[in-house]
């Protein structure tokens, strides 16, 4: 008895010297880019093909740093296979005492223009549980012909953000109708570095007939076809006349066949490749 | 031509769009998945050599210290939330406990199956379906075993409402407030033993013996179902003074009892605010119930019953006052008495005031200090007490310091040395509490608990 009560004092003597000697000082965060950015353009990114039913990955100083319009961000980059259509895409931001990556999301057509973006606001606040931390969390759904590119970052205005989470002990109490219990809910600092995952379900798989030719993944239709983002579009990055004329052709042929399923198919490969001339043709057609 | 293209075109534009797209009905599940999580609280506690069994009094509002029960206590509770496609969501809640209320130190050999009564229980199951078109957006209903609607004080840690059993709800918006009714029942005697009692003593031969081995033992099985049913009404967050209130009102019954003690009735009234006009929060109630329904009016269980005497009045207020970044301070005032007769005594009367100041030093170590006064007492001969047993004054002072990990996966474990030191008035209350010897008692032990 004599030893616990000594082990007691000591163990609370400690205590009280830690008091004393106590450092109060918190690290300073640092969320400044310095590094250089990758590419001039959302095209000269590199994507990854978002293939199996999860995507374990993380943003750190490997990853590649972009120029956004809020500035400059650490991101990664992502693609639909060739093969999916419809993709459920699970985006959660794991939350570590080291800190969380804020992130946001932008959705990009086949030339690369912002098609929808996935602000801070829209995700939720996910609790941890014995198997997972707690998260950011968002659901959104990507298609082939709409969305087939996604770009996770963090702006510099949410890195420099931290958020606090209900402490466990809180929970516990609100669940079993306990007083709130006397404890500080952690905060977590929002940092340009973190641990994210992909859950991936397609929701429709994408067939394509033998004789089509454009069954590459998206990622290499864009590396040679599309042209860069919205601003370059018009100015460096045309079809070829001798390309928008072939596809102008081969749509009036089709239509001419009455082989709507066929003139649809060319007008969505012509549009994909930047034809800027392929949609009135065919709607030229139609009207006639 | 144009005409007849144009609706082709359209067709087959569709077509094409959704080509291996599935149906989509209201029944699609949107979001699915399992929640687990869980708690695991260890008390070391120690006096002169020995571990305890008592609470030194926690229980009935005289003591506010960490000296409590449970010598390895563990919870897992397993959720499943689903949203369906039409924005009907359902939960299921299993909440499971381990050795909630042991005290012996066990080791090693399996002894937990002996000498205890809590084992392994499930505490919460039910279902909850809510948001179902027909009923509304802001409607659930609800049904199993569940404690509805808890609270509890912050420092002395007991719960002064619920409605703890099997049963079923409804629980919808009325005026832009929570409005709920249900029915809740509970078996006292459920899961006691079955009751025996010593036949005649007679030798082989059918002569009477006086040797207790001839002796035959009836075995007389569980006594009568006592079942208890409260009908509960609530209506919670109306809006007021500065803060919300919260109504409740239970009818109660119980079966299989003289029409003197198989009916009663609860109500209470709790306010929510700020830390009585500072930065922090309280909550304040006042509660009355009789028959059936004097513990605490709204305090519904398998421990609830009484006769047409008994009638209760109680009153409660605690909360948390934050003073600065690094300081809080928790207070508790209760007050608990009979109007006539409480728990079978006369003009009982219970009541504690208790503070705790805490002090945060670093993200991985806070103070904990606790002070508390409790008192009891009856009229005399209540509970068979005379002398100086009628009436008991108990301090309490501890002191604690709190080590904590923030860690992040496996939830966030605690390890809390301390010594509680509890003073009595004299040595008839000392031993009311569960004190050997003397009228005071020093109680080292280390809590730790996790969350996960």
């Amino acid at each position: 008895m004599t030893m616990i009560k000594t082990t007691l004092a000591a163990i609370l003597a400690v205590t009280l010297i830690g008091c004393a000697s106590s450092p109060s000082s918190s690290i300073e965060k640092n969320v400044a880019v310095t590094k250089q950015v990758c590419c001039a353009s959302y095209s000269e990114f590199s994507w990854v093909p978002m293939q199996g039913s999860k995507i374990d990955f993380t943003i750190d100083d490997y990853s590649q740093v972009g120029e956004f319009p809020e500035g400059k961000s650490y991101f990664a980059a992502f693609a639909l296979p060739a093969n999916v259509q419809r993709m459920q895409v699970d985006l959660s931001s794991w939350m570590r005492t080291t800190g969380v990556l804020a992130p946001k999301i932008i959705l990009l057509n086949s030339s690369f223009e912002t098609v929808d973006v996935v602000g801070l606001d829209d995700f939720e606040v996910e609790m941890g549980g014995m198997f997972s931390l707690a998260s950011y969390q968002h659901r959104f759904e990507m298609d082939l012909a709409t969305t087939p590119y996604m770009v996770v970052y963090s702006p510099q205005e949410y890195r420099k953000g931290e958020i606090q989470i209900p402490h466990p002990e809180r929970i516990r109490a609100e669940d079993l109708g306990l007083a709130r219990p006397m404890v500080t809910d952690p905060v977590i600092q929002h940092q340009k570095f973190g641990s994210l995952e992909l859950g991936l379900k397609p929701l429709n798989l994408r067939s394509y007939r033998v004789t089509e030719t454009v069954v590459a993944p998206v990622t290499a239709i864009a590396a040679t076809l599309v042209p860069a983002t919205a601003a370059n579009k018009a100015a460096d990055a045309k079809m070829l006349p001798e390309t928008e004329a072939f596809y102008n052709t081969q749509i009036k042929a089709a239509v001419g066949k009455n082989d709507m399923h066929k003139a649809l198919q060319l007008l969505e490969e012509a549009k994909r490749a930047g034809s800027s001339s392929a949609e009135l043709t065919f709607v030229e057609l139609i009207k006639k | 031509m144009t005409h007849k293209l144009l609706p082709v075109a359209a067709a087959i534009l569709v077509a094409l769009t959704s080509y291996n797209v599935a149906a989509e009905s209201g029944t699609d599940v949107l979001t699915d998945g399992w929640e687990v999580n869980g708690y695991g609280s260890m008390n070391y506690r120690m006096v002169e050599g020995e571990t305890i069994d008592t609470e030194y009094g926690k229980t009935d509002y005289l003591t506010a210290g960490t000296h409590g029960k449970s010598t390895n206590q563990v919870e897992f509770v397993i959720k499943k939330h689903t949203e369906f496609q039409n924005g009907v969501w359902s939960n299921f809640v299993v909440r499971s406990e381990f050795g909630n209320g042991n005290s012996y130190a066990y080791t090693s050999s399996g002894s937990q199956k002996e000498n205890d009564t809590a084992q392994f229980e499930v505490k919460e199951t039910y279902i909850e379906i809510g948001a179902i078109p027909f009923l509304g957006q802001d409607t659930s209903i609800w049904a199993g075993q569940r404690y509805l609607n808890r609270a509890a004080g912050l420092l002395s840690g007991e719960f002064w409402k619920q409605s703890s059993g099997v049963g079923a709800g409804i629980q919808t918006k009325l005026a832009g407030n929570t409005a709920g009714f249900a029915v809740v029942s509970a078996d006292p005697d459920a899961g006691s033993a079955d009751s025996y009692s010593i036949g005649d003593c007679e030798k082989d031969d059918g002569t009477p013996s006086t040797d207790p081995n001839d002796c035959k033992v009836n075995k007389n099985g569980a006594a009568e179902r006592t079942t208890l049913t409260s009908a509960d009404f609530y209506y919670y967050g109306v809006e007021a003074l500065g803060g919300s209130f919260d109504f409740d009102l239970k009818f109660m019954s119980q079966a299989n009892k003289d029409s003197n003690s198989d009916s009663g009735i609860g109500a209470s009234i709790t306010y929510n605010r700020d830390y009585y006009g500072l930065d922090g929060w309280t909550q304040t109630a006042i509660a009355y119930g009789e028959g059936v329904g004097q513990n605490r009016g709204v305090n519904f269980g398998g421990w609830s019953g009484g006769d047409d005497k008994a009638k209760s009045i109680f009153f409660t207020s605690y909360g948390v006052l934050n003073i600065s970044e690094n300081w809080q301070m928790g207070s508790e005032l209760t007050y608990f008495a009979a109007l006539d007769q409480l728990f079978g005594a006369d003009d009982l009367v219970r009541y504690l005031a208790a503070v705790r100041p805490s002090y945060k030093v670093n993200d991985n170590l806070r103070l904990e200090m606790t002070a508390s006064y409790g008192h009891e007492e009856g009229k005399e001969g209540y509970w068979g007490r005379t002398g100086d047993s009628v009436e008991s004054n108990i301090i309490n002072l501890e002191i604690a310091s709190v080590f904590t990990v923030n860690a992040d996966y496996f939830g966030r474990p605690q390890i809390k040395p301390y010594v509680s030191y509890i003073k009595a008035d004299d040595e008839a209350s000392a031993d009311r509490i569960g004190i050997k010897n003397g009228d005071s008692e020093v109680i080292v032990g280390i809590h730790s608990e996790i969350w996960f």
